[in-house]
Formats: structure tokens, sequence, C-alpha cells
């Protein structure tokens, strides 16, 4: 094993996973320590909404004796996890980040992937800070451990900070047009958002239903794939099986211009580093021209907006105070939007799907790699991307440009890290791969990862 | 496609019984034409005679009252 952590809750999963098993750790412990680090950290990086620290106790002192007894539930078994407070955990209201839901009443049973979770054996940590109703990319209050001036990004933005502090091994997250990829891309660590359709979205509040995914955040890319296996539905390809084969053979396209206009020179420059990192890795780097990919953008766009009106229709209705500006402001502009254009994304949905397989099948490509996002984190008081030529841009549409082409079509997309820009703010890359094809997508990512130098952010404690 | 203005917010609004302050008005004008801006991106693609992604299955389910007279 390489070298460990001083502190478990610094460990990955496999790692933590090694030591349960090999009884140099105790499922009990390794909570303790997260919690500690929680406790540390939550003052100023406000990851989580509800700490379930009594739950969490028994569940990992259970995990512990199910262990000793010789009942091992796999890799997440014992390991600390977040919730994003999208998804209902029995017994705790699922809140949302919204005044909407402060009078919530106590989730009934798990959502699907919860309990998935739990018969795993991972111990629920607490509710992680989400994006109002999800639709957005600042998460607040939650901040980024890398700087806590910044934002961690969003809607998954509390998960992504746990993970990244280490008041959580991995998180639960959702991705409708980005929402796991961004805060992954912000905050440094792996975020997989996998095929639409492949994990049962039963228990999560809703955004957009053609689009909403369900989708882990941990460390590594390695954690992320054992545990998309625990949450993906019956019947799925498992995203472990190709994890140590290496990219000799595979063909990976990079597809400009749209994915590499309009980033920042940091972005630029990590991304370049990375795809000459792929190709020294044995990976045949192809130009790969997706003329859609604008218009995949802008599909995805109209759908994600217009079909999250009338989740929230009746709110906006009678009680519209009660939902923060940037939703609101969202809400009453597409609920005013004409029938035509959500009707022709649609239309256009079903073309682009075609050309970007057209792309894969004709380059007989493996994946695409694109940044994840064109910049890195924001200040928290002031939310615009600045580029070099001095224009600026709202995060709501540049966190969202690269990501939301895959949300179109659906494919899986793995935000992996990729070093650092100038002012040391972590970089993501981006690795989109073909339906049902997130074996080969975290393949990529593990020798990715593995040849990367891997960073974590400095510890951030305190008020 | 015309620049909603506040009046135009204002009726759509109406039709659509929502309420929107007049303060709010120009703000939410701004958000609506981000939608429509992007939207004529589309314009572009050959999109005659392509079909909607979506699909309805008619079928009935178990729950729904599928029953032993689906037999025939």
């Amino acid at each position: 094993m390489s070298e460990l952590p001083a502190e478990a809750c610094d460990l990955t999963v496999r790692q933590a996973g090694q030591l349960l098993r090999a009884g140099q750790l105790s499922a009990v412990e390794l909570l303790e320590s997260v919690l500690r680090r929680l406790e540390a950290t939550e003052p100023r990086l406000k990851a989580y909404v509800a700490v379930l620290a009594d739950e969490a106790r028994a569940a990992a002192k259970a995990a512990d004796d199910a262990l000793r007894a010789g009942n091992d539930l796999g890799p997440l078994h014992g390991i600390p996890v977040g919730v994003k407070d999208i998804f209902d955990v029995a017994g705790v209201p699922t809140r949302c980040g919204s005044r909407a839901r402060e009078n919530a009443a106590p989730a009934e049973r798990d959502a699907t992937s919860v309990a998935r979770l739990r018969a795993a054996g991972a111990v629920i940590v607490g509710k992680t800070t989400t994006q109002e109703f999800a639709a957005g990319v600042v998460s607040p209050p939650a901040r980024n451990p890398w700087d806590p001036e910044r934002i961690p990004g969003g809607s998954s933005g509390g998960s992504a900070s746990a993970v990244a502090a280490g008041s959580a091994l991995a998180a639960l997250g959702s991705d409708t047009g980005g929402s796991v990829r961004i805060p992954a891309s912000l905050c440094g660590v792996a975020g997989l958002k996998p095929t639409f359709g492949s994990v049962d979205i039963r228990g999560v509040f809703p955004l957009a239903w053609s689009l909403d995914t369900v989708g882990p955040l941990a460390r590594t890319v390695e954690d992320a794939a054992l545990f998309y296996d625990a949450i993906a539905d019956a019947g799925r390809p498992s995203a472990t099986t190709e994890l140590e084969e290496g990219l000799r053979g595979l063909r990976i396209g990079v597809p400009r211009p749209h994915f590499f206009e309009r980033i920042q020179p940091g972005v630029a420059a990590a991304v370049e580093e990375g795809i000459r990192c792929l190709r020294e890795l044995g990976a045949e780097i192809i130009e790969a021209p997706w003329p859609e990919a604008g218009a995949a953008r802008a599909a995805s766009f109209v759908i994600n907006r217009v079909e999250a009106v009338p989740i929230h229709l009746e709110g906006l209705r009678t009680a519209p105070d009660l939902f923060g500006e940037e939703l609101r402001l969202r809400l009453e502009a597409n609920a005013l939007a004409p029938v035509e254009p959500y009707l022709r994304a649609l239309q256009a949905r079903t073309y682009i799907k075609g050309s970007v397989a057209k792309l894969f099948r004709e380059l007989r490509l493996d994946a695409l790699v694109t940044p994840a996002t064109p910049g890195t984190a924001v200040p928290a008081d002031d939310l615009n991307v600045e580029y070099p030529d001095g224009s600026r841009e709202p995060v709501g549409l540049a966190y969202t440009r690269l990501t939301m082409p895959f949300n179109l079509t659906g494919q899986p997309a793995l935000s992996v890290p990729c070093g650092l820009d100038e002012r040391g703010l972590p970089v993501g890359l981006q690795i989109a791969g073909r339906p049902g094809g997130e074996a080969r997508v975290c393949r990529i990512g593990v020798a990715f990862e593995r040849a990367m130098m891997p960073v974590r952010p400095p510890l951030v404690t305190g008020a | 496609m015309p620049i909603p203005d506040e009046t135009t917010i204002g009726a759509l609004a109406s039709v659509a019984r929502i309420e929107i302050p007049e303060e709010r008005r120009a703000a939410v004008a701004a958000r609506l034409q981000e939608l429509l801006d992007l939207a004529a991106e589309l314009d572009a693609l050959p999109l005659d005679g392509v079909p909607p992604a979506m699909r309805y299955d008619p079928s009935w389910t178990a729950e729904e009252g599928e029953d032993e007279r689906a037999a025939g």
C-alpha cells in the first residue's frame, strides 16, 4: 500500500477498506477521525446542514460488529459518507437548501441510492449543503477548502467540500447540468456523472426530469467507481472492471474548438498538460471536432430551465418570497418562456445524440477529454469568471458551459483533478465516454490520477 | 425574436397566473432573454422531421390494472 496519510479521515475508500479488513483501523475510529475533522473545518466550510453523529456512531459500531462476524458488505463497508440534502434520509427532513422546505417533515424512507449505500455498509455522516433545490453552481453558504473565501461550486458543493476537507471519505451528489462535476473540479476531487438512467432517482428531489442523474464525489476515481457500483441499478455494467488496464490502445478525442474557447489560461495550461500526460501513458490523442457541442449546451440549458418550472410552479404562485433570489428569478423567467424552444430542444437532443455517436464511431473513440470548467473557483463575493480579454461571465453560465452537453446526451462524464492554476486552485479534466461506458471512463481517470501528483488542500480550521 | 420588455413580462405573467412585481420585471426579462438567446442557437440545426427525444409507453403496468383479460 502506498504511503498512508497521518489522519484516518484523509484515507481513500480503498485505503480505509484495506486497513479495516486488516484490523488496523475500526469503523468507529475512522468515523471519529472524520467527525473531529468536521468539527474543526465546519465553522469555515459549512459543508453540512445536518450532522447525524449519533446515528453514524451506531452505524459504525454495527459495521465493526459485522466485519468481526465475517459479514463483509463490500468496499463501502464502514466508510463515512455525506449525502446531498436533496436526497431523502429516513427520519431526517430533506430541506433542499430552501426556506420553502423549512418545515419539511422527516423523510419516511431513504432514497433508493441512500438505501443502497446503507446496504453496502456505508456510514452516513450527515446531509451536505446544496444550492437551493439543486438549481445553481454556488451552494451557499458552503466554501471551498482550497480557499474558504471562494465557492466550492454546485450544486453538490457541500459534498465536494466535505470530501476535499476530510469530513467525509466520499459523498452522494446529483448532476443535472454539471452539479457533480463542477464542484468536483473546483474542489480538486473526483466526481462522476453516470449514464442517464443508471441510478434510480426515487427519493431525490427533482430538478429536470429528463436530465437528473445521481453520482458520487470521492478522493479518487477508483473510489468513485466503487461508490458507483454500490448505488447503480441492477444489471448496469460495473465501473471497476477495467481500472488496472492502463491506456495503451485507447483512442481519446479532444473536441476543439467549443470546449477550449473562452477558458482561463491556468485551466488551459493544466488541461493541455493533462492531455500530454494521457499521451505519455499510451493513449492515442485524436483531434475530434464536434460542431454540435455548442448546440448541445444550448438545448441542455433550455430543457434544464423549462423542466424545473412545473416542479415549483405552485410555490411560485403562492409563496414566491420563500425562494432565494437566484431560483426565483430563474423560475419566473422560464415560466414565461414559449413552448417552441423546449420542443425544438427535444428535437435537437435526438439530432445531437446522433452527432456524438457518429463522432465516436467514425473516429473509433473511447472517450472525449475537455476541461470540466472554464475557470477555477471564484470568490464568494464576486460570482463571475474572468477571462484574459477582460470579459466576465456569470458563474451560472460559465461553469455549466462545458458540462451541460453531456447531460443532454446522457453519456457518462467524469471530472478528475488535473493540477492547479497559477493561484493554486484546482483544475478539473472532464472525461466523457459512451453510454454505459463507466468502466472505460474510470479506467482512463484512474491511470491519469495515478500519473498526476496528488495534492490535498491546506487544512482549514476555526471560524 | 423581440426582446421581452417589462410590459411584455407583465402580460405574460398574467397569462401564467404568476405575480411579478414591477421592480422585478427587468431582471426577469434579462433571464428570459438568456434562454431565448441560447434557444436561437438551435435554429442552425437541420431538425425538420427529427423526432423529439420523448417516448410515451402506452402499455399498462400491473399496478395500473393489467389483468387476465390482457391475455385476450
